[in-house]
Parts: C-alpha cells; structure tokens; sequence
C-alpha cells in the first residue's frame, strides 16, 4: 500500500456566530464538521456538494488558510495544522491553491510577470536572470507565450487569467494543489481547454490535486476518487467509477439525478428533494440529510449514521444502506 | 392564424462605444410557436441576452440601438408600437425571468407587493383578489406555507426560493410568452431540478411559449423544443432539439457538444474548442468563427456564410457544413 501524501481527519472549521455590542458568542456556523480522508500522491480527489456544503471551507483548511478548530491534517507526515511559522512556510512550496475567480483573484497592478514570479521571489528561490527564465518557463507550461509577462491581467480573457492562475500556483515547484472551483467561472468551451491543461500538467508535473467543485460531470471527468458533502460532512467516498455507477447515499443519487444530461432521449428518473439545504448554522439533528431525504425514517432523526466502508473503498454515512 | 406566438427577423442591435460599434446582435430570425420552447444556447458574449432584451425593447439607448429588424408578436411588431403600448405588453403578454433572483427582486417590497404589482397594473384587479391571486400563483410555484411569505421580503428566502417567486411574478398575468433568461444558472443543481420541473408543468397547463436562453446544453437538452445556437451575434446553426443533438452539422455546434465532460460514458480527453471568442469590435474576416474552425477552407477566411436549410427544419450558417451536404 502507498502511503498517503496527505491525511485529514476529523476536521472540524466553525465559524462563531457574535451578537451585540459585546460581541456575544451565541452561536456556530458548522462549516466544516467532520471530514477525514486521504489523498494518494498524483491522485486526484474530487470533491463535490452544493453551496454551502463545506466544501471550499475544507480545501481552505487543510492549507492553514482558515485555522480548522479541530483535527487534523498530515502532509507527508507532517502535522500541518500544529506546524510554526518558519515550518509552514516551507509547507506552502509544496501546497498550493487555485481560485475560482480569476477576476478577482490577481492584482490588477501587477503584471503577470510580477505576480507569478511573486512567490519565487518571496521564497527567495531564484534571482536576477534564473528568477525571469523560471517565470517564462512557468507560463509557458501554462499554454501562454513569453511576451505576455509584461502585460496586466485586464489585457487577458477568463481563460487566460486562469492559466495565469495556475502558472502562479505551480510556480514553485508544488506537489499538492488544492483547486477551488477553479472552471466554475468560465465557457464550456474555454473550460475542455484548462480541464486538459491540468490533466497534462497533473501528468508531466507528478501533481496531486483536492478538485473542489459543484459540477459533477467536471468532477467526474478529472477525479479518480470522489467525495460527496453535504452540510459540512462527507456522505459518500468511492472510486469515481463506483460512485457514479452504484451510489449508495441518498443523497449521492439525488444529486446525480438531477443533473441535466445533453441528450434529449435520454428519459431520467429525477429524484427531485423537497425543500432547500438547511442552514449550517442550525443543523438537523441525527443524520442532517433526513429532512430532505425520500427515504428517511424515524432512526434518521435520531441518530447520526456512522460513516462506514461498505464495498471495498466505497464509504458512506446512511443508516439505510442495504436495509 | 398562424401559430407562431414570436416571430423575430433579420433583427440587429447594436451598441456605440467611443471606440467603435459592437454589433451585439446581427441579423438574428426566428420565431417561436405556442406553447413549446426554444432555447438559445451560446458562450458569454454571444448576444443571446441581448435578443431577448431587444425582444422587450429593454436596450439602454444610448448607447444601444435596434437598428433594423421586426418583431412581431402575434402579428404585431414590437419595435414600432408606442411607448404606452409596449408598457401594456411587458409584464403581461410577454414576461420575462432574469438570471440573478438576488438582484432582480426590489428588497424593500415583500413579495406579495411585487407579485400583485402586475396584476393590479395589468388586469386591473383590487388590491383583495391581486392578493388572494398573489397566494395562489405562490403555491402553484410549490413554495410551501404561501399565506406568510407573501407577507415576506426578498432577503428571508432563500435562492432557489426567490427564483420561484420570480416565475410566479413573471406568471400571475398569465403570458403567452416567457423569457427565460439563463433562470438556473445561479442555482445548485437539486435546485435546479425543482425549478425547471415547475416551468415545464407550468408551460402545459398554461400552454405558455417559453424562449430559453442559457449556456448549458443539458438544460437545454431537458427543456427545450428547438434550438438555435449563437456566436458573435449570430444563428450559425437552427434545428429541433433531438436533431442538433444527433447530428449537428456547425463545427461550433459539434465542439460545444463534444467539449462537455459527460456524466454518462467515460471520455479519455475533453476536446476543447482553440482560442477564445474574439473581441466583438475587432471580429475576424470572412465567417466569425474561422480562427477556431478545424475545418476552416480558404473560403470560410474571405466570405461570410449565410443561414441556409440543408434538411427540413435544420438550418446551418457553415460552408463546409452545406458542401459536405450536396
């Protein structure tokens, strides 16, 4: 068996809920509630889930962007939410994150060559004319041509600005990115272009990537295993082929359902959920899903479900599975 | 009569900025029948909102201008009639849905108010019955206990909820025609589920046309009658759903459908469309979309193609399109 390049258990992100001049602690927004699992170097994990469902608030934590309550997380072995200052700044060559926005996600005052090479130069890696051919040769990975370096990222389209994005997260050498809706914002057709060009870095570069998205054919398309979340847990893990073939959580095979499919024969059993997602703030009790769930049954709201391996690889959290 | 509820032709718009003329929509055709969908699908950009706000004459001027075209809407145009009239027309005859329901409901009105709005206006009903009307069409939207929300403001509901107010709005007048513009985009996908199920129940048993636009062929796939697909302010290609899904003939067409990752088979590589869409005040010569074409042919460099049938129904803007037919 490898071993894993990164290891989450347990973690738990609450925001505090304040009131009042005094700022009175009434409350959480459970965010994050209990999310454990394990990413094997050059694997991608895709995790998926609705807004609101945790999702972009775990890639966040893992990284030390928020600070997670609880838990905890292991990248190579090293405690990455215990680790100090001068440690963690080592960690972040190796992590590294893609945002969804690549409009507001870059400086509009720097150029590309400045904001790529912005890293390299913090971790004072390279200098002078090493630190130029790195940025150029960094871009150019990312599909872009060397005279775009002294230009600023309006004079770019979406698609551009998210290869600039990536350019600037593999810009130090990372072995692990965690990326953060990073098509979301952008065309179909602009979209095939960067899912490619990360499926071909992944490959050239030994990367391993957190996929975070809500898109479950986008997800899909790159994972080789998949995570499903709702309300700040994770319901169902499996290889993506069982997952999507042979889903096992209720939830797992609404989301699919109502996913509308190009094909206009195609005749689907939508499996349509009553109601809206319930606010983190104020979870179900018992297993959070059941007051949507079609199939929930008195147990469900009493009890959380344990999340337990079914098949081989195949984890879920629901106490009707198999009954 | 005829059947068609929407006939649009040869319709243009455009917009003067100071640094040249954006030819937003450029000879646009199509019409719509009673009761069934069409749907615009195209990347940002393609002029599909802007159609469907010229529909409603909606275009800021300046600095937008229709600039040629008719639109007629049972027979009669849209563009020459008066002010007054169109007035009487929006929100009633014609409605329309817009993508954002966070930004597009007014936050100091309760829903009840916004819904009633129309009705009071429009079919001339007391403030008593607009109410009770209000309440009904909030149950015919499935938003549970309709009686408190209609009392409600915007802010305490949630996305999906406020998406289905804005049809209920867009419906208590009872159109013949909803624009429905990119109406789930903003929604999660369960959501999304809920949404498009109540518009199709609401389009058989009002028999109400829907003009659809969005970006997303599932949707469309799911929803939609017949299908014209845009690019750079232009139909390249026209045909019934099942059609242009089986046999699309516009390169464009064939690299949307093919550059979507699929939920069903297992593709090895997405095959992605090369380069962006151009600016639109510096567009390429001869057809707009040849710099990105595979199939481009020393043609297609120096004449724009036109729309022409190639079978019954199915219309393509490409000539390597139409030779391989012949």
């Amino acid at each position: 068996m490898t071993t894993p390049l990164l290891e989450v258990k347990n973690l738990k992100k609450y925001f505090p809920i304040q009131k009042g001049f005094l700022r009175k602690h009434v409350g959480d927004v459970k965010a994050v509630e209990n999310v454990s699992f394990n990413l094997n170097p050059g694997e991608t994990l895709g995790l998926v889930g609705e807004s609101g469902c945790g999702k972009s608030t775990t890639g966040r934590a893992i990284l030390r962007l928020v600070e997670a309550t609880a838990g905890e997380v292991r990248y190579n072995g090293i405690d990455v939410l215990n680790a100090r200052q001068n440690e963690l700044r080592r960690l972040r060559r190796e992590m590294q994150i893609i945002f969804q926005d690549p409009y507001s996600s870059l400086n509009p005052r720097m150029t590309i060559g400045e904001a790529v090479g912005e890293a390299l130069r913090e971790h004072g890696l390279y200098k002078g004319k090493e630190l130029k051919d790195r940025i150029i040769e960094v871009i150019e990975i990312c599909g872009l041509a060397d005279y775009h370096v002294n230009r600023y990222p309006h004079e770019f389209s979406g698609g551009q600005r998210q290869r600039i994005g990536i350019a600037r997260a593999l810009a130090l050498n990372p072995s692990f990115i965690v990326a953060d809706e990073p098509v979301s914002a952008l065309d179909v057709s602009i979209q095939a272009q960067i899912i490619n060009l990360m499926m071909d870095l992944q490959e050239k570069l030994k990367l391993s990537y957190l996929f975070i998205s809500h898109d479950l054919s986008v997800v899909k398309h790159i994972s080789d295993r998949v995570g499903v979340m709702y309300l700040g847990d994770i319901v169902e893990l499996a290889s993506k082929n069982d997952l999507y073939d042979n889903p096992l959580h209720p939830y797992t095979k609404a989301l699919l359902s109502a996913i509308p499919v190009p094909d206009p024969k195609m005749k689907r059993n939508i499996i349509i959920l009553k109601g809206d997602i319930p606010s983190p703030a104020n979870p179900p009790s018992g297993c959070k899903f059941h007051t949507r769930c079609p199939i929930a049954q008195d147990i469900c709201k009493e009890e959380a479900p344990e999340f337990k391996e079914y098949q081989k690889g195949h984890f879920a959290a629901c106490h009707l599975i198999g009954k | 009569m005829s059947d068609k509820v929407l006939e649009v032709k040869n319709l243009k718009t455009y917009f003067y900025t100071d640094k040249g003329v954006v030819k937003a929509v450029d000879g646009v055709d199509f019409s719509i029948e009673y009761g069934k969908t069409l749907g615009i699908v195209g990347e940002s950009g393609c002029g599909k909102s802007i159609t469907s706000m010229s529909v409603l004459r909606l275009i800021p001027t300046p600095p937008g201008k229709i600039e040629d075209g008719e639109v007629l809407f049972e027979g009669r145009d849209l563009l020459k009639v008066s002010d007054k009239e169109i007035r009487s027309i929006r929100g009633n005859d014609i409605s329309m849905i817009f993508q954002e329901p966070m930004t597009s409901l007014n936050p100091v009105f309760t829903i009840g108010d916004q819904i009633m709005e129309a009705l009071m206006l429009h079919q001339k009903l007391t403030d008593e019955e607009a109410r009770k009307k209000a309440i009904e069409m909030i149950k015919l939207v499935n938003i549970p206990r309709a009686e408190k929300i209609v009392d409600e403001y915007p802010h305490q509901l949630s996305g999906g909820m406020r998406q289905r107010v804005m049809i209920a709005m867009s419906l208590a007048c009872m159109p013949k025609l909803l624009i429905a513009d990119e109406p789930t985009t903003a929604l999660d996908v369960t959501i999304q589920a809920q949404v498009l199920e109540i518009m199709n129940d609401l389009k058989e048993k009002l028999n109400t046309a829907i003009m659809l636009i969005t970006h997303d062929l599932g949707v469309i796939a799911e929803m939609a009658d017949h299908v014209i697909v845009m690019y750079c302010g232009k139909v390249v290609e026209e045909a019934p759903v099942q059609e242009l899904f089986d046999n699309p003939k516009h390169p464009y067409t064939m690299g949307l459908l093919n550059s979507k990752p699929s939920i069903i088979e297992n593709k090895e590589r997405l095959e992605s469309i090369e380069g962006s869409v151009p600016n639109p005040k510096f567009l390429p010569k001869g057809c707009y979309f040849n710099p990105r074409c595979k199939f481009a042919i020393e043609k297609c460099r120096q004449e724009q193609p036109t729309l022409e049938e190639i079978t019954p129904g199915h219309k393509v803007s490409c000539f390597v399109a139409c030779k391989e037919v012949e």
